[in-house]
């Protein structure tokens, strides 16, 4: 999945485009909150019917983020 | 003058019915237009109330960075608008403050009612999985506290308070005691409130205390004989206090200083005691005669008990002069406004100080043998220095602040 479809969905939530880039982490570079994380996965879910865990300890790229989408969308396919 | 510390108001920020920002408030309020209309923020027709002090003129993208609009409900949009251009007003920087020296002291009653009809609607046609995650943080009333602390980087002693009516009045009374007893040097007060969803107007429906009205024209009617009952409104005012030697020190330009404050309950909707003592309280701590008060911003709610008891309290007070001393409700130009009571009062005395312009009771057309008072129901122009202002809750909690001019 290209990273337009993360970038329309950060950008709704009020992060400025011009920060949002492929190898952006989503709390050290965008400083998204845990509530700004849960919103992101309920609208891939909103969107594409995909589960995808964003609230790991881990941080997360947003090309990263693109790869988990596809993983799920991927294992959705009956 | 007791040895408290002087607390005096800097800055002004108004959302309200009658105008976004101070100059549109104050031109609609001191010429008495009525901004109560029928409601269009939901379909009121199966509704027994179909009007409000509605506000239809507020972008919260003209004050508010989207971050914070996403995430929070429509009365903090209000607060974060208010508060900033209040801050403007003071022309106050709080990045070049101690800012855990500077507190926020707001009152809001009703909550996110707007966020709570989303978050219904998900948890049951969606499921709960898919509620929206600001639902915890953005519905509660603390939440226009917690977001205008966390927009300026505020660290100093604050509160919210849900006082009914009083809400906004309570936090007030707090904020300049922070003040007062060395906790804060400046003080973001007021508060904020929107009810006006389909879900908020049937619970205050529910109080039976709305007035029944599909008429916006003189729906809302204080003091006058044939009110009959409150209308809401909705807004934020939000007024920066200052201890007065620092306002000076910066050069600040002051409205007005508080001379006094007090709270009190009657625990009784037909007990006044209660409210004489906090009117008596706030001349007490202020050592001013009591005829030399020029101006009572009254709770005047509209209710018939409730404007009744004041009226009854007034006398009390003021005995053989209570007849003479003016009194005012513009909660019938923009609607009771709850947590952003109290402060949006108190503005308006304070702009009647400045303009010489009393912002009169519309829609008073019948007086009531049962309220003797000398309300100000047309448009006057009179020099006025000292101004008192009532709040009252539904069961009696009573806030009494008296200002001055400097």
């Amino acid at each position: 999945m290209s990273i337009e479809v993360i970038k329309e969905i950060l950008v709704d939530l009020g992060i400025e485009e011009e920060k949002i880039y492929a190898s952006a982490y989503l709390r050290k570079d965008l400083e998204l909150d845990s509530t700004e994380t849960v919103e992101i996965a309920l609208e891939l879910k909103r969107r594409f019917g995909v589960e995808v865990k964003l609230e790991s300890r881990q941080d997360l790229t947003v090309a990263q983020m693109c790869a988990l989408v596809d993983q799920a969308k991927a294992s959705n396919v009956p | 003058m007791s040895d408290k510390r002087r607390v005096v108001i800097t800055g002004i920020g108004l959302v309200n019915p009658a105008g976004v920002g101070l100059e549109a408030f104050w031109e609609k309020v001191s010429s008495g237009k009525s901004a109560i209309r029928r409601i269009t923020r939901f379909d009121p027709e199966q509704f027994p109330v179909q009007v409000a002090g509605e506000i239809t003129d507020f972008r919260p993208g003209d004050f508010i960075p989207r971050r914070f609009i996403v995430k929070t409900d429509l009365f903090t949009h209000y607060a974060l608008a208010a508060a900033k251009m209040a801050l403007q007003d003071a022309a106050l920087k709080l990045e070049q403050e101690d800012r855990y020296r500077v507190g926020v002291f707001f009152g809001n009653n009703a909550g996110g009612w707007d966020i709570c009809e989303r978050g219904f609607y998900e948890l049951y046609q969606q499921g709960p999985q898919m509620v929206n995650p600001w639902q915890a943080t953005a519905w509660f009333p603390a939440a226009a506290q917690g977001f205008v602390t966390i927009c300026y980087g505020i660290k100093g002693y604050s509160k919210s308070f849900v006082c009914d009516r009083a809400s906004g009045a309570c936090a007030l009374f707090f904020g300049i005691r922070s003040i007062q007893q060395g906790h804060n040097d400046v003080v973001l007060t007021g508060g904020a409130e929107a009810p006006i969803t389909g879900f908020g107007m049937t619970c205050y429906i529910g109080t039976g205390e709305l007035a029944p009205s599909k008429n916006p024209i003189d729906a809302y009617r204080p003091f006058d004989k044939n009110r009959s009952g409150i209308v809401l409104g909705e807004g934020s005012t939000v007024l920066i206090l200052e201890e007065l030697e620092r306002a000076r020190r910066r050069g600040a330009s002051i409205y007005g200083e508080v001379l006094g404050a007090a709270m009190t309950t009657d625990a009784d909707p037909t007990g006044y005691a209660g409210l004489v003592r906090s009117m008596r309280q706030a001349w007490c701590t202020a050592s001013v005669e009591a005829s030399g008060v020029d101006l009572i911003l009254a709770e005047g709610c509209g209710t018939q008990l409730s404007d009744r008891v004041e009226a009854y309290a007034i006398a009390e007070m003021f005995g053989p002069k209570a007849s003479e001393v003016r009194v005012t409700s513009p909660k019938s130009i923009y609607g009771h406004l709850y947590g952003a009571s109290g402060a949006t009062e108190l503005a308006c005395g304070l702009l009647a100080m400045k303009t010489g312009l009393l912002p009169p009771t519309i829609n008073f057309a019948t007086p009531d043998p049962e309220c003797p008072l000398r309300v100000v129901s047309g448009l006057e122009r009179l020099a006025i220095s000292r101004v008192l202002v009532n709040s009252r809750s539904r069961d009696g909690v009573n806030v009494s602040l008296l200002i001055s001019a400097l």
